[in-house]
């Protein structure tokens, strides 16, 4: 093969090598040339004593007033509407990692939305039968009102991530459950 | 499946910053603080600079969070804000060129991290000339050159990322990160004979 290092392009790979980024055909690959060559066996013998010294220059810790200073900038006069604090909702833990395609194949998703669902048509239950009162009239209202509205938000993140089939159905059975 | 879906999850925060949400925003920073102070400290060599530059980036997020549009990794996004910052700092001449020694008064430096609990004052003083050594060796880099290692190096950033943050080609990063190590090769070969860890 050409020399990888002869050229800007190749010798990227060269450095993958000893950042040990290369699948193991590349590295093989790239070994069995290093063996013959001395130029590419300099290169990777500087590179990793050269991080080896990097390595040494630490980073610094962040001073403690940097969140304070930041958030006061961040309220200052043009700050806007913005709440500081983390507003934590009930099903964020869904959203905790990051989405992938197989998503609904996990048992939390489905289960929670069958929560959502029993939830809604126990509103709708509610209201049409009359529930139990333990709590004033007026106080379990607006909880349920307050629930539907963060079933609502949730649905809307749910239905911006998994597309419209979900969309359809529970969206109509909150909106019938908050009518 | 949306579009959404495939955004990478700082991205989906940051959309949900542009909605109000406060609480993304405290995620965002919680976990880009670090890297972002880092990354400048070492461009500009100032703790005080460093992090009065990232409290800039993190206000220009959130300002920008209007106009944020996922295009590309939030971290591309916000090393870019970084790096333009930094070089502006630096041709403005704001800061005062490798103007915290380390051997200096302990201001808010940290506490020297040599391996062994308790060096010796001859290993405390071979580990001081080495870390200025360094210091020294990155901040004579031109300006793009040290940004591509720092986030190479300590960033571990892939070459098509930090092509996107400095709005050049792969093989463009590829070429500035090969010449600036091979200038701190040439600038750092003899510590590693000194080999005194
Ligand atoms: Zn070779």
């Amino acid at each position: 093969m050409n020399c990888p290092i002869e050229n800007t392009e190749s010798a990227g790979l060269l450095l993958d090598y000893c950042r040990r980024k290369l699948a193991p055909d590349t590295t093989a690959f790239l070994e069995r040339h290093m063996s013959s060559c001395a130029r590419c066996r300099a290169f990777r013998d500087g590179q990793i004593a050269l991080w080896r010294s990097l390595d040494e220059w630490e980073s610094m810790p962040v001073s403690d007033g940097f969140d304070r200073r930041l958030y006061s900038r961040l309220h200052g006069p043009d700050a806007g509407n913005f709440s500081e604090k983390p507003r934590v909702r009930w099903w964020s833990w869904l959203f905790d990692a990051p989405l992938s395609a197989s998503a609904f194949t996990r048992p939390a998703v489905p289960l929670a939305l069958a929560g959502v669902m029993i939830l809604a048509g126990y509103l709708v239950n509610d209201r049409a039968d009359g529930p139990v009162q333990i709590a004033p009239r007026d106080a379990v209202e607006v909880e349920q009102v307050e629930t539907v509205l963060e079933d609502l938000d949730m649905l809307r993140l749910l239905s911006s991530r998994f597309g419209d089939a979900v969309h359809g159905s529970f969206q109509d059975a909150a909106i019938e459950a908050r009518s | 499946m949306g579009a959404s879906a495939v955004l990478d999850y700082d991205a989906r925060l940051m959309l949900l910053v542009k909605h109000g949400d406060g609480g993304s925003f405290a995620l965002l920073l919680n976990k880009y603080r670090g890297p972002v102070i880092h990354f400048l400290y070492r461009m500009v060599q100032n703790q005080a600079v460093a992090e009065e530059l990232a409290q800039e980036v993190f206000l220009r997020v959130y300002r920008g969070r209007g106009n944020y549009e996922p295009s590309a990794k939030f971290t591309t996004w916000l090393f870019r804000i970084a790096t333009n910052l930094a070089i502006n700092s630096l041709r403005d001449g704001k800061v005062e060129k490798n103007h915290e020694q380390i051997d200096g008064p302990a201001g808010d430096r940290p506490a020297l991290q040599v391996p062994d609990r308790r060096p010796s004052a001859e290993q405390l003083l071979v580990y001081r000339v080495k870390l200025q050594e360094v210091r020294e060796a990155i901040s004579e880099l031109p300006e793009k050159q040290r940004a591509a290692v720092l986030m190479h190096k300590y960033e571990e950033m892939e070459y098509s990322q930090i092509a996107s943050v400095l709005r050049c080609s792969e093989s463009a990063v590829k070429s500035l990160l090969f010449r600036a190590y091979e200038s701190l090769r040439a600038r750092l070969a003899h510590m590693d004979d000194k080999g005194a860890r």
